[in-house]
């Protein structure tokens, strides 16, 4: 691969090399020479570790004896890099790479200085079982911590560009052996076709991959955690990993996917099944505890017992407004809460739950703007809505409650009752990469997976 | 620049028309506090031939702090020719919707049970805000009075006529239970007579007696079980499994609870003549209160002497509603049922009744006599 049938352009390239990055002022252009050896350096000062090209590269240069000797030891480096084309070699160079001419050659290296390769702790998806370490924002760093959890020959790394200007590396990984084959395709064709400048973050990767333009749920799944990465793959699921991102995304992703913690596999059987209960009805809750509301108390009050009309009458007592305008008034105001609570900084978090939260509601209540009930109603469904595990799943049942009051304040329980069936429809309809997204899983695990192994 | 108005007009529409419309509340839309809620309703009837039904409703008033206010209660009258009119009138009395979803008490004052059931309860079936689940007794010495008593244990915000007869409150053996959907069927049906509960208030209305019932022939005058009778029939109908036995003997004298019992019931025709009806009662219990040592080891004793006085006592029972005419039971009910349809089955049924001869098999078994020795 290196340039040795095209001797005369080498001097050509290096010319086209620099003047291509020539306005930057980070490059730099550095000729070597002690007494018959000689070596020229390309390299953006910026993205290279000085240190690390000063211990490989230039101190050895000085000390071995002969040219021969500099190029039998800089050809032996591991990370020497293949040369394909002068646009991958400018590309290379943007990432960190050191071009060094020897002789009539280009050898490239990659001597990167990465600042983002700490690993960071689980912050999205935090456990108390399991592992606490997430990714980091460096895709080889990433590499190695997926790498270091799944040692199988048959899990495959590839690395393609995304993002016509960022050119963001992206890797694709999954297991050879178990992954479905026509979801690898169509990610891949989903993915050349990508025609967006730039790309910087695996959520925005994964609205684009989507293939609608407004979607309300989630059909892929994001994840900082390397256990869930690693049990995706060995259930035959493709992952793509962005460089420059802390999260991956997994596709395809079902409904379900969405309703589990990692804690389910290391807890104690009836444990994780009973969080698992709380979680779902935690979703429900959280779904349809405002529409309940408002069908319970303006259209069909007999429903419940007559105490609990009782006292939702006798604490309506005095709210101005038609029940759906007090619970529309308290959610909105519970979803900036929530929603100022993630922008802010941390350490003014707390003044606002304490403001928005403790004094909101009761002030509410006390200036008869609200009725108790529903305060209870509010807090119970935020709550719930944080025990969705997956946060972009508890961001869409936060949007669908919405259209569920709606069809509440229309037409009451019934109304109710549709819209939950219409939810039902939409989901059923949706499909993640050719699987249907409200599949039910009768099978066991083993026989779901077993159907992808490949015939080869 | 004019076309992107336009363009931007359609969504703005749109936009407002959603909104304009999201603060409309529709006709079904009425608010939890522009209603208010009849927890019961009482049928008297008056002398009068031009205004025969006076109609009371109870109504339960909201408070705003149920805990330490209590809810209270106000009432509704109204004479008229018929119940829909008198309700009709009484909307006019109120500022709110009179909502009749939580009205699970349905009090008849006696004189009303006179007249045609069928016509009475119409009202009440077509409703569809009055559930089926209503249940249904008979006032003494009237509705109104039933309905106006408030009873002292009564609570915030739960109704004592609900307590009654929901299981969740009191449960007594003594308490006839009866539906509006059963009460109904009764009705309509041949082969079984409608049964109701007696709701007896006192003078000062500070107390309601639910201990007697009332059965209701549509060719007869309503016949009244007594409490022990009630009981009975409580446990017949397998209504209640608790039940007490009182046993008084020569030299023994014991009260047994009893807490699980079962109860079936065949009819055997084989013989036109003399017709039986079967009845086995198995039931469990133990020995509550005694005046004499009790021994365990006599614990089968006890038991026969017990089967030997439920046995006694439901004949009686059995005997009194041959005698007259009554079958709140469904005896008939149950020989059209199990034979092929003639269409005089039920004549046949009111021929053979008179001459039917109850065999009561009763099984007590206790299992202790309630004392640790």
């Amino acid at each position: 691969m290196l340039f040795k049938n095209r001797k005369p352009n080498v001097e050509e390239e290096l010319e086209w090399l620099i003047n291509e990055l020539k306005p930057s002022s980070d490059i730099l252009h550095k000729p070597l020479r002690l007494e018959d050896k000689q070596i020229e350096l390309v390299y953006i000062k910026s993205v290279v570790d000085g240190a690390q090209l000063q211990q490989i590269v230039i101190k050895p240069f000085f000390e071995l004896a002969s040219e021969q000797h500099v190029e039998a030891y800089l050809k032996s480096l591991p990370n020497q890099q293949d040369v394909t084309s002068k646009e991958q070699v400018l590309l290379e160079l943007t990432k960190g790479s050191v071009v060094v001419r020897l002789k009539d050659e280009l050898l490239l290296f990659d001597i990167k200085k990465v600042n983002t390769d700490t690993v960071r702790e689980t912050n999205i998806e935090p456990t108390i079982i399991g592992p606490q370490y997430a990714l980091s924002e460096d895709i080889g760093t990433n590499l190695n911590l997926i790498r270091q959890r799944y040692h199988k020959p048959s899990l495959t790394v590839e690395t393609v560009e995304v993002g016509k200007k960022s050119q963001q590396s992206l890797a694709i990984i999954y297991d050879m052996e178990y992954v479905g084959e026509k979801v690898l395709k169509q990610i891949k064709s989903k993915i050349e076709s990508l025609d967006q400048p730039v790309i910087q973050s695996s959520t925005q990767l994964q609205r684009f991959l989507n293939g609608r333009k407004r979607s309300m749920v989630p059909t892929m799944m994001m994840t900082e955690r390397t256990d869930r990465v690693v049990y995706n793959l060995a259930s035959g699921k493709v992952i793509l990993l962005l460089d420059g991102s802390p999260t991956t995304i997994i596709a395809p992703a079902v409904f379900w996917d969405f309703m589990t913690s990692m804690e389910d596999n290391y807890g104690l059987y009836w444990v994780t099944k009973f969080s698992k209960f709380l979680r779902y009805l935690g979703l429900f809750t959280s779904l349809i505890l405002p529409g309940l509301y408002v069908a319970a108390t303006s259209f069909n009050p007999e429903v419940f017992r007559v105490e609990l009309a009782l006292s939702i009458a006798g604490s309506r007592i005095g709210v101005p407004y038609p029940s759906f305008v007090e619970v529309l008034f308290m959610l909105i105001f519970m979803e900036l809460l929530t929603e100022a609570s993630i922008r802010l900084p941390k350490a003014v978090t707390g003044t606002a739950t304490t403001v928005g939260g403790l004094i909101l509601g009761t002030a509410a209540t006390e200036a008869a703007l609200a009725s108790n009930i529903i305060i209870i109603i509010v807090g119970a469904v935020a709550i719930s809505t944080f025990v969705i595990p997956i946060n972009e799943m508890s961001f869409a049942i936060r949007l669908v409650r919405y259209l569920l009051l709606f069809a509440a304040t229309v037409a009451g329980l019934a109304g109710l009752a549709l819209g939950l069936i219409g939810i039902l429809m939409y989901l059923v309809s949706r499909d993640s990469f050719g699987q249907p997204y409200l599949k039910l899983f009768f099978e066991k695990k083993k026989a779901e997976t077993a159907t992808r192994v490949k015939p080869s | 620049m004019k076309k992107k108005v336009q363009h931007l007009a359609k969504p703005f529409f749109i936009i407002v028309a959603v909104m304009v419309l999201l603060f409309q509340s529709g006709c079904g839309f009425k608010d939890i506090d522009k209603r208010i809620f009849v927890l019961s309703i009482g049928i008297d009837h008056t002398k009068s031939e031009e205004k025969p039904f006076r109609v009371v409703l109870k109504l339960a008033v909201p408070s705003g702090s149920i805990k330490q206010s209590g809810t209270e209660y106000t009432y509704l009258t109204e004479e008229s020719e018929s119940i829909s009119t008198a309700i009709r009138i009484l909307k006019s009395q109120t500022d709110k919707e009179l909502d009749f979803g939580h009205a699970k008490v349905i009090v008849f004052g006696e004189e009303v049970l006179h007249h045609e059931l069928e016509e009475i309860i119409d009202f009440f079936l077509r409703r569809r805000d009055i559930q089926m689940i209503s249940w249904v007794g008979v006032g003494q010495p009237s509705a109104e009075s039933v309905l106006k008593a408030e009873p002292e244990s009564e609570m915030a915000g739960s109704h004592a006529l609900f307590n009654f007869f929901d299981q969740n409150g009191v449960e007594s053996s003594l308490i006839v239970t009866s539906y509006l959907f059963d009460f109904r069927r009764r009705v309509m049906e041949t082969g079984i007579d409608p049964i109701l509960p007696v709701l007896n208030t006192s003078e000062d209305k500070k107390r309601i007696e639910v201990s007697r019932a009332i059965v209701v022939n549509s060719d007869k005058k309503p016949v009244e079980l007594n409490e022990k009778q009630a009981t009975i029939y409580n446990l017949m109908g397998n209504n209640a499994d608790r039940y007490d036995v009182r046993v008084k003997n020569d030299d023994l004298n014991f009260t047994v609870a009893i807490d699980t019992s079962k109860v079936t019931f065949d009819i055997n025709t084989d013989s036109k003549q003399k017709p039986i009806i079967k009845m086995d009662i198995e039931m469990v219990g133990i020995i509550q209160e005694a005046d004499v040592d009790t021994d365990s080891s006599k614990l089968h004793t006890y038991s026969e002497v017990t089967s030997k006085t439920v046995k006694k006592d439901v004949t009686e029972v059995l005997t009194m509603f041959q005698e007259e005419g009554l079958d709140p039971l469904g005896f008939g009910l149950r020989y059209k049922a199990t034979r092929l349809n003639n269409n005089k089955r039920y004549e046949e049924w009111k021929e053979l009744y008179p001459k039917v001869t109850f065999e009561v098999n009763a099984k007590a078994s206790l299992k202790s006599t309630g004392v640790i020795e």
